[in-house]
């Protein structure tokens, strides 16, 4: 990947202050005049003792010359290394397997998906990073790889369509970066994991990854609605003149609703293995292997920790089960399932729910070999298992019953070729 | 380390008045540093936890509980150094957004999280919740606004909790919690899930019961030793200004989001659009706020507290303080009732001197002496959260106690005696008088305001008590007073700023 993109890696760290340097001799700048005043300049600091980056967001067209300057003004180490869109876990993976080699090895690991890397710079060392940018568009990450500084120190390079208007970089201010965000000083990863004997719990919105519509049984159904200005009274709306007839047309303007689920728990025994379970529909809704969430859409990463506006956390990984169809034990004089709670056996959650004049208890437990595991306990008056291999979403394949109205279910993964869905759409105002 | 803050910024300010325009004759001073009768403490939470108060209560044992938002319950006995509480994780969990909380042991507690009231349950008693069970279930549509305040105990074994309604500068999502509605879903705060804008009455057996509405963002509630339930709501659509409102069942409070889930609003037509009613009939329906805080008095206050500690906390017993999540404030409201009508003052109790920005939940710790005052503000004022404590020294406080209405003007009343020759002249009170609007924009100006100078100032024999005459006062307006170099045993007025809601006046 590297050599793809002539990454010309040019090492020019030096412990002098920053200042006394403002023209540093690069090849770059010897080479010819023309070539180098086309390349796209960008400078990136770290925001001293913050653990940030100063610029988070900085956008290239296909194929441009780039030309990084990474300056390091902190007291303590960092490196920059900027990557393919979904390399992040085997790089932090990489960077983990280094043990004690990772000092000698500035930190990076010799994992694909790696487009540039400078080396670790030391306080007021810099470097400058000169490459070809993708000829793929989208948003392609950097981050520094010290161990523990990823979470907080990271941005995104954004590729463009050859020709594309680029935006302006979004840079940090060290007056606004001095207000910590509480996760960071708490030290607490915005992609939270449990474990496999500790899972982690937490309720938070979650995204819809595509279900079956009639999973959404006892859901009410959003529609977009409009912006509104309060002290006219009235729906926003914009004028627009069609230039054929010259005529003003009002159009309104929409807010669009988002493919959320509000009320859902998240259930994470770490990389291998995470679901969904609803406290609405009180049913598994979905399951995925290879991460957990990712929280940055709903908890924000600005400055001051405000909170950026999806509020919709990311599915990291790929999902192995969505549920569909009716719920399984679905009152039949139609009244709605009522969540109990939860109780937690050995570390794992219990759910527990009434549907009519049955109490439901159930357990989602990670398996091994591409299977999973839901036990289910109904009181009050069930004969038959209403699951059945092959049946509800085509994941059961063992119904064992395990006594009176009790069983253990058996499901396949089912993996999806694509990623999960992330759940968020930019907004269209 | 050494958490004390004890600015000396508090006396530069006060010999700065003293020797202002009004030319006083006395040069008062704030007590010394060393004699201030509140200071402010730093708690130090554990590591790993991002110390986001949500909600603050003792248990009955005397442990205190802290409930964050994101990093789930932890409880600690607290101890003289505010750096050595040792901390116990009763929930790792991250509950959703979890922003109230009622310890009734050291064994189960009730925290609001955004979907529901939850309560949680050690029952193998090994300092650990294992068993959340849901007390009632609360409809979302999605939005991050979506926020809960409360429980506060009805003192018949039920609890009132305040539910927020969505903003518009947040999303809806596509499938909803709770029956959606798309004439709710019309403004700029909305609710089109019930019972967004609603307080919500749970009684002891968990019946859920819709028990007042008419509210856009109350962040605060709480209820006073007589069972009376006092709410705070946000500025914006329909609040002119930041209100606290005296709550009763059935009434409504003027944010017209919510008469979409009122039965009586609906009964001849199920999508009459509350948006669309005439401002005249809304503002004729609506109950006024008990106070209306000043803009400049509080940006956003959280939760009302009154002072049960009979005079353990100073002076104050049986007055409310309000905590502004976005000032380094926390205020203290005078009530009166007026011809049945509950109507008063307010004034800052503590503000700066080591206050941090965002306090959204307190509580008092048993011996009654000190107040825990937890932040969390991750909106458009930054990042502000932490734990801290005000700790009254038990010495002299001078500050106003009351301020009374009177037929032609007020009667304010102080802690201490005011020096003779001291705040005498009617330049000494600096008075305005302004209305707030009832309009349906965000926010809304001071109008109609007017200078009003005091005919008169008659201070009582023990001068404690001054009567000010202004001339007939008017219903539906707010008195603002500003007092100018009063001073006692030359110790300067801790807040000179008092301001009355007249929503009655006296026959
Ligand atoms: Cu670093």
């Amino acid at each position: 990947m590297r050599s793809s993109l002539l990454a010309i890696s040019l090492a020019l760290s030096s412990m002098a202050p920053l200042a006394a340097q403002e023209q540093p001799a690069t090849t770059t700048k010897q080479g010819a005049g023309k070539d180098a005043q086309e390349r796209l300049k960008i400078t990136i600091r770290v925001i001293p003792s913050m653990v940030k980056f100063d610029t988070t967001h900085f956008e290239v067209n296909t194929g441009s010359a780039v030309e990084l300057r990474f300056e390091n003004g902190c007291i303590m180490p960092h490196n920059l290394v900027l990557i393919q869109p979904s390399a992040e876990n085997a790089l932090i993976a990489g960077v983990n397997a280094l043990g004690a080699e990772g000092m000698q090895k500035h930190f990076v690991p010799d994992v694909p998906g790696i487009l540039a890397s400078s080396r670790l710079l030391q306080p007021q060392g810099f470097e400058v990073l000169s490459f070809n940018a993708p000829e793929e568009p989208g948003k392609y990450p950097f981050l520094c790889t010290f161990p523990g500084h990823w979470f907080t120190m990271r941005g995104v390079m954004q590729v463009r369509p050859r020709g594309e208007r680029l935006q302006a970089a979004q840079r940090e201010t060290e007056k606004t970066a001095t207000v910590p965000d509480a996760l960071q000083t708490a030290g607490i990863s915005h992609r939270p994991q449990g474990t496999l004997d500790k899972p982690l719990l937490m309720r938070t919105f979650l995204p819809d990854p595509g279900l079956d519509p009639a999973v959404f049984a006892h859901h009410g159904v959003g529609i977009p609605g409009f912006k509104y200005d309060p002290a006219t009274r009235s729906d926003l709306s914009q004028k627009k003149q069609d230039p054929s007839t010259g005529k003003t047309e009002e159009i309104p303007q929409r807010v669009p609703t988002q493919p959320g689920i509000p009320g859902a728990i998240a259930v994470n025994h770490g990389e291998s293995f995470s679901y969904a379970w609803d406290t609405t529909e009180c049913r598994l809704l979905y399951a995925w292997r290879g991460g957990f969430l990712d929280m940055d859409p709903y908890w924000g990463r600005e400055p001051g920790g405000g909170r950026a506006n999806l509020y919709i956390p990311k599915l990291l990984g790929n999902l192995v089960y969505r549920a569909s169809g009716a719920a399984p034990f679905e009152d039949s004089a139609g009244g709605s399932p009522r969540f109990g709670g939860y109780r937690m056996v050995g570390n794992a959650p219990e759910f527990w729910y009434t549907a009519g004049s049955r109490t439901i208890r159930e357990q989602v437990l990670p398996g091994a070999h591409g299977r999973f595991e839901l036990r289910i306990q109904v009181e009050g008056g069930v004969l038959e298992s209403p699951w059945k291999a092959g049946g509800l979403d085509q994941g059961v394949v063992e119904v064992h019953p395990e006594g009176p109205g009790k069983w253990r279910v058996q499901f396949r993964d089912r993996p999806e070729a694509a990623p999960a869905p992330s759940g968020t759409q930019t907004p269209q105002n | 380390m050494n958490f004390f803050f004890r600015s000396p910024a508090y006396l530069t300010a006060a010999v700065a008045f003293g020797v202002g325009a009004l030319g006083t004759r006395t040069l008062a001073q704030s007590p010394a540093p060393d004699s201030a009768p509140y200071s402010v403490q730093e708690i130090v939470m554990p590591k790993g936890v991002a110390p986001e108060i949500g909600g603050l209560d003792f248990t009955p044992s005397g442990k205190l509980v802290v409930l964050t938002r994101r990093s789930g319950v932890q409880m600690a006995k607290p101890s003289k150094d505010p750096a050595q509480f040792q901390w116990q994780t009763f929930s790792d969990q991250s509950l959703h957004n979890a922003n109230g909380l009622l310890a009734l042991s050291d064994r189960e507690i009730l925290v609001s999280q955004m979907p529901e009231l939850t309560r949680l349950t050690d029952t193998d008693n090994d300092g650990v919740a294992d068993s959340y069970t849901c007390v009632a279930p609360w409809n979302l549509s999605g939005a991050y606004h979506e926020v809960t305040a409360g429980p506060v105990p009805d003192g018949k074994g039920g609890y009132y909790v305040a539910l927020n309604t969505a903003s518009y500068a947040g999303f809806t999502m596509q499938h909803t919690r709770g029956t959606f509605s798309a004439v709710g879903r019309r403004g700029r705060n909305f609710s089109s899930v019930p019972y967004r804008g609603w307080i919500m009455h749970v009684d002891a057996t968990g019946k859920v019961e819709p028990w007042a509405k008419g509210f856009r963002s109350p962040n605060g509630i709480g209820i006073d030793p007589q069972g009376r339930v006092w709410v705070t709501d946000n500025q914006g659509d329909f609040r002119t200004t930041n209100p606290l409102y005296h709550v009763e069942k059935g009434k409504f409070y003027g944010h017209p989001s919510s008469l979409v889930w009122d039965p009586d609003f609906t009964k001849e037509d199920p999508l009459r659009d509350p948006l669309k009613e005439p401002m005249a009939d809304l503002d004729a329906a609506r109950t006024h706020a008990a106070v209306e805080f000043p803009y400049g008095f509080s940006r956003s206050p959280a939760q009302p507290l009154v002072d049960t500690t009979g005079g353990k906390f100073g002076p104050f017993a049986g007055q409310m303080l309000v905590a502004d999540s976005a000032a380094p404030r926390i205020l203290r409201v005078m009530l009166e009732q007026i011809d049945g009508v509950w109507q008063g003052a307010c004034a800052d109790f503590y503000s700066g001197n080591g206050l941090r920005n965002g306090s959204n939940r307190m509580v008092f710790s048993p011996e009654g002496t000190e107040l825990y005052v937890g932040q969390t503000m991750r909106e458009w004022a930054g990042a502000m959260e932490g734990l801290q404590r005000i700790v009254f020294h038990g010495t002299r406080v001078f500050e106003v106690l009351a301020m009374r209405l009177q037929a032609d003007g007020f009667e304010v009343e102080f802690t201490q005696p005011m020096d003779t020759g001291s705040a005498e002249k009617p330049e000494a009170f600096e008075t305005e008088t302004y209305r707030y609007e009832y309009l349906s924009g965000y926010g809304g100006p001071e109008a109609d305001k007017k200078a009003l100078p005091p005919s008169q100032v008659r201070w009582s024999n023990d001068r404690r008590k001054v009567r000010l005459t202004y001339g007939p006062i008017t219903a539906g307006r707010v008195y603002r007073i500003t007092i100018h170099g009063a001073a006692s045993q030359n110790q300067a007025l801790g807040h000179t700023m008092v301001a009355y809601t007249a929503n009655k006046i006296l026959p």
